[in-house]
């Protein structure tokens, strides 16, 4: 079976104020047992049937929170041996506080080929509003660090919308880092508050910007994009060319993949599953021999053809409608009714070209409201 | 028993002035219930009503009374409603008797309601005992209130009885004044059969139970008898009295009060104030006074969940068995589905009837803001009465519009006049007379619409007077006025169920509130809305909800697909819940905020 991995990090220096992702601090002493589970997770995939990886992406939490002994160890246990396909590619994501360029040839010793780096903004002020533990010199020092180019590509995460922010200081941020010829990629989301975290607790006394501030940012972030030669391929993600993110591209293909560790999702056709969230449990139930795994559901033909309409209309390739109809059996035309496409169209929210259905740029703003009416 | 030996009474009082108090008084005195029994107040068996302090079902109850003269007698004693939304209802207990204690509050002196109280008594020739209660309160200053009594009634201020009903202390006087002051009843028991309804209760096992005071003749069981007003036909099933419960007896005799039972299912074949007489030789002669009650103030009823309608309808019913003025039709409205148009006879009875629907049948509503009822004479000549705005033909078509109107009086100390004057200035109050009852307290003549005094008239007089006014109001018939229908668009489309009636001076402040707060609550849309509000096809205010900039999420969910599914799935689901006008969704939200009540 040919698929992606994702291996999920819950480990952090400190836990972010926005944070809703499964991870914790304060537990390094459960980071070897972890590990060990992960691997032993692995073993119960890799027992049924022969896996072909085409890309392998690790994710938290804070992956580079792991020393350079447990990277060296989980290498040994578990990453070296992963069955990668030529030319996989295979991402970590890397936090600036604890990046160092011996982490760097550690990782690219297991095979690692791409970094991301949870930059976030440049302003330290905005930094510390939202609880990240790095400044912005200690960001640019790694972007300046040698041991990046031993990589192919490097990635930057960076937020907007944060409490405090505005365009110049969003601009700056943009801008100092995309100028950088060794970035490759940008992925940049709005900040999302979740109800059960401190923001979501706080959020009446948040500086937050305004609705309409938020969109200018939106607008002055595909500007600062495109000035700097990188091009949107999905709602929050940019790229220069030839370096779009393959693992994350497959997830909105629908393409399977494995997750491992606490909280991870994967999706083996029809079934898409998620691991327990508790570090403690899903230990021992991986020791036990059993998949982890708390819920799952399986994908029917309606919900993966809701699936494709929403992933299709939030991307630049769009919505294959002859991919469609391989996946769901179903007529992409007759299942989003072709008044409602027609409108659509009418609207400049989309445009047509045989066989894509693909949002404008004024659709793509638009994205979940597209959804919404397809539902 | 002889009619010499009978008192008809009851006790007239402001809120909150004694009134259920002293009856517990009666009761124990005359060991018609002992005190271990004496549940505070059991005149008042609704939770509600003793929590308001009013009364609102009227309760029967003989007492016998030894009196100082060593012979005993039977005084019956007749609950009345004490809100001005029932001054028909108190009107009919007081013609059921021949004299009334008026309560008054010897700390708070005379309220609005004590002056229609007594005007009510005086209409029905009934012999008033003052009381001046409460005088044992710090606060109290019997002797002021005592001459504005003797005043107001014309008499001897030395006349005047003061009691403690809390304590009891001058209460056992109150019941030999009753014996002395109030006459016996008259009639005779060989007459033809006359009988006055003054009040009715439903008893699921036996159907309406009617209270009924007889002016001629006697009520025997089996009787075949006769509604005066409907010409409906019963027989009469058992008759009887009430001290805690039902005592049957074989007949009531002219000069009684007591109850009848006829296997009534149809609750509204019993008409408060209606005259019951025998079939064969029944008299010829009404009790004067009866009217066909009318709802004055309406008020949609919605299910907050649809589910719930069924359990909202049988709600209503049960309410209705025992409450024959609430009236309800059932209702839809683009904005909030199916769902009933009730009428009340006023703002506090439409308040009780929406609190009981919530505790006593544990149904979630929704209350639009009331309305009265217009009158309506059109260009080519109709004349229509309208229950909701929705229902108003269009602004063109109206040659013009009438409302109803009140009598309102307000008493208040002298320092709150120049407050009160501009409350009701606003609400298109003329004022009439202004009279001083002492040099402190002044009693207000208002006319004053009907349609102002219901939404927050109460709460902006009380806060206007740091609760010291108080306000009483009867109907006064409908008036011509400059009212006109004021509608509100969106994108151009009208939508029924944000119309309202509002007076011409006061569209543009009511269309520019509504259009702001609707701006505040529909969301931004794939493009702009405009909402304006519009008298026929003139515009007089608008606002605007800007085009969403954008409608995405960009957050990041990596292999969690379902979750984002999942989400626009319910975005999707509170989508459904909108209301579709145009191509413009309005949430229910913003349906609620315009037509209900807070």
């Amino acid at each position: 079976m040919r698929c992606s991995l994702y291996i999920h990090i819950p480990f952090c220096f400190s836990k972010c104020r926005y944070c809703d992702f499964f991870s914790v601090a304060g537990h390094d002493d459960l980071i070897d047992e972890y590990l060990e589970a992960v691997a032993g997770e692995w073993k119960l995939y890799e027992r049924n049937t022969p896996i072909e990886l085409t890309t392998v992406y690790i994710g938290g939490g804070t992956p580079s929170f792991l020393s350079i002994a447990q990277w060296e160890r989980f290498g040994k246990m578990l990453l070296k041996q992963l069955p990668c396909v030529s030319g996989a590619e295979w991402t970590v994501e890397c936090n600036p506080e604890s990046f160092s360029a011996e982490k760097a040839s550690a990782l690219a010793a297991v095979g690692v080929n791409r970094l991301t780096l949870g930059i976030q903004t440049l302003d330290d002020r905005e930094l510390r509003l939202i609880g990240r533990p790095h400044t912005s010199r200690q960001a640019m020092e790694v972007l300046d660090n040698p041991a990046l180019l031993r990589f192919n590509s490097i990635g930057i995460d960076v937020m907007y919308g944060l409490p405090g922010q505005t365009i110049g200081s969003l601009n700056r941020t943009l801008h100092a880092l995309l100028d950088r010829p060794i970035v490759k990629h940008l992925s940049a989301y709005e900040l999302t508050i979740a109800e059960h975290t401190p923001f979501g607790r706080h959020r009446s006394i948040l500086p937050l910007p305004e609705e309409d501030a938020v969109s200018a940012m939106t607008g002055a972030l595909h500007a600062a994009a495109s000035d700097h030669g990188f091009k949107q391929y999905e709602v929050s993600n940019f790229s220069r060319d030839g370096f779009r993110c393959r693992h994350n591209s497959g997830y909105w293909d629908h393409v399977p993949y494995i997750g491992l560790g606490c909280a991870a999702h994967s999706y083996l056709h029809p079934r898409r599953f998620w691991n327990i969230g508790d570090i403690i449990r899903y230990c021992s139930m991986v020791k036990s021999g059993a998949f982890p795994v708390e819920r799952e559901e399986s994908i029917d033909a309606a919900a993966l053809a809701r699936e494709m309409a929403f992933l299709g209309f939030r991307r630049n390739d769009g919505l294959n409608e002859e991919a469609f109809r391989e996946k769901t059996g179903m007529d992409f035309r007759r299942w989003a009714g072709e008044d409602r496409l027609q409108r659509f169209i009418d609207d400049n929210l989309v445009v047509y070209q045989r066989p894509l259905w693909r949002a404008t740029a004024r659709g793509m703003f638009a994205a979940d409201y597209l959804a919404r009416e397809l539902f | 028993m002889e009619r010499d030996f009978i008192r008809n009474f009851c006790i007239i009082a402001h809120i909150d002035h004694g009134k259920s108090t002293l009856a517990d008084r009666f009761l124990e005195i005359t060991g018609t219930i002992s005190k271990e029994k004496m549940q505070a107040q059991v005149l008042d068996d609704m939770d509600l009503e003793r929590e308001r302090g009013i009364t609102i079902k009227s309760h029967p109850i003989r007492m016998q009374y030894t009196a100082q003269d060593g012979k005993a007698y039977e005084f019956n004693l007749i609950d009345t409603p004490g809100h001005v939304d029932f001054s028909y209802e108190v009107s009919r207990s007081l013609a059921a008797c021949e004299g009334a204690i008026l309560v008054v509050d010897a700390s708070q002196g005379i309220e609005a309601q004590t002056l229609t109280n007594i005007f009510l008594a005086l209409d029905n020739n009934l012999a008033i005992i003052p009381v001046l209660n409460k005088v044992d309160l710090p606060s109290a200053h019997p002797e002021e209130v005592r001459r504005q009594v003797a005043d107001l009634l014309g008499i001897d201020p030395a006349t005047i009885l003061s009691c403690s009903a809390k304590t009891g202390a001058g209460v056992a006087p109150i019941l030999e004044r009753v014996l002395v002051d109030i006459p016996p009843p008259g009639g005779d028991a060989s007459a033809p059969l006359k009988a006055l309804i003054f009040d009715s209760k439903f008893d699921s096992f036996r159907g309406a139970v009617a209270y009924v005071r007889i002016f001629e003749g006697t009520m025997r069981r089996g009787d075949a008898i006769n509604f005066f007003s409907t010409g409906i036909n019963y027989d009469v099933d058992e008759i009887g009295f009430f001290r805690m419960g039902r005592f049957p007896l074989d007949t009531l005799q002219a000069g009684e009060v007591g109850y009848m039972i006829a296997n009534i299912r149809t609750v509204s074949d019993i008409k408060i104030g209606d005259t019951v007489t025998t079939r064969l030789g029944g008299t010829q002669e009404a009790v004067a006074g009866y009217r066909e009650v009318k709802p004055m103030v309406f008020s949609g009823i919605y299910p907050i969940d649809k589910a719930d309608y069924e359990d909202l309808r049988s709600a209503l019913e049960k309410l209705q068995l025992n409450d024959s003025s609430i009236s309800y039709l059932p209702e839809t409205s683009s904005a909030l589905g199916f769902g009933f148009r009730a009428g009340f006879l006023g703002l506090l009875h439409m308040e009780i009837v929406q609190e009981r629907l919530y505790r006593e049948f544990n149904v979630d509503i929704i209350t639009t803001i009331p309305n009265v009822k217009y009158h309506i004479r059109m260009k080519n000549g109709d004349e229509l009465y309208i229950e909701s705005p929705a229902k108003m033909p269009s602004q063109q078509e109206v040659e013009f519009i009438s409302e109803p109107v009140t009598k309102l009086q307000i008493i208040t100390p002298a320092e709150y006049v120049g407050a009160i004057m501009k409350l009701c200035e606003e609400k298109r109050g003329k004022m009439g007379t202004m009279e001083y009852l002492e040099t402190t307290r002044v009693c207000l003549h208002y006319r004053i619409p009907l349609a102002e005094i219901i939404i927050d008239f109460f709460d902006r007089l009380k806060s206007c007077s740091r609760g010291y006014a108080s306000m009483d109001y009867e109907f006064d018939g409908y008036e011509r006025e400059n009212l006109v229908k004021l509608d509100i668009l969106i994108n151009g489309t009208p939508v029924d169920a944000f119309s309202s009636i509002v007076h011409r001076d006061n569209t543009y402040h009511f269309g520019q509130e509504i259009t702001s707060k609707l701006k505040e609550l529909i969301p931004r849309q794939q493009f702009e809305v405009a909402i304006q509000a519009a008298i026929g096809n003139k515009v007089i205010a608008r606002s605007t909800v800007k085009a969403f900039r954008k409608d995405v999420t960009s957050k990041c969910y990596g292999g969690d697909i379902t979750r984002k599914r999942k989400l626009l799935e319910k975005q999707k689901e509170g989508k459904r819940r909108m209301k579709q006008v145009g191509n413009i969704e309005i949430p229910q939200e913003a349906f609620l905020a315009v037509l209900s009540r807070d």
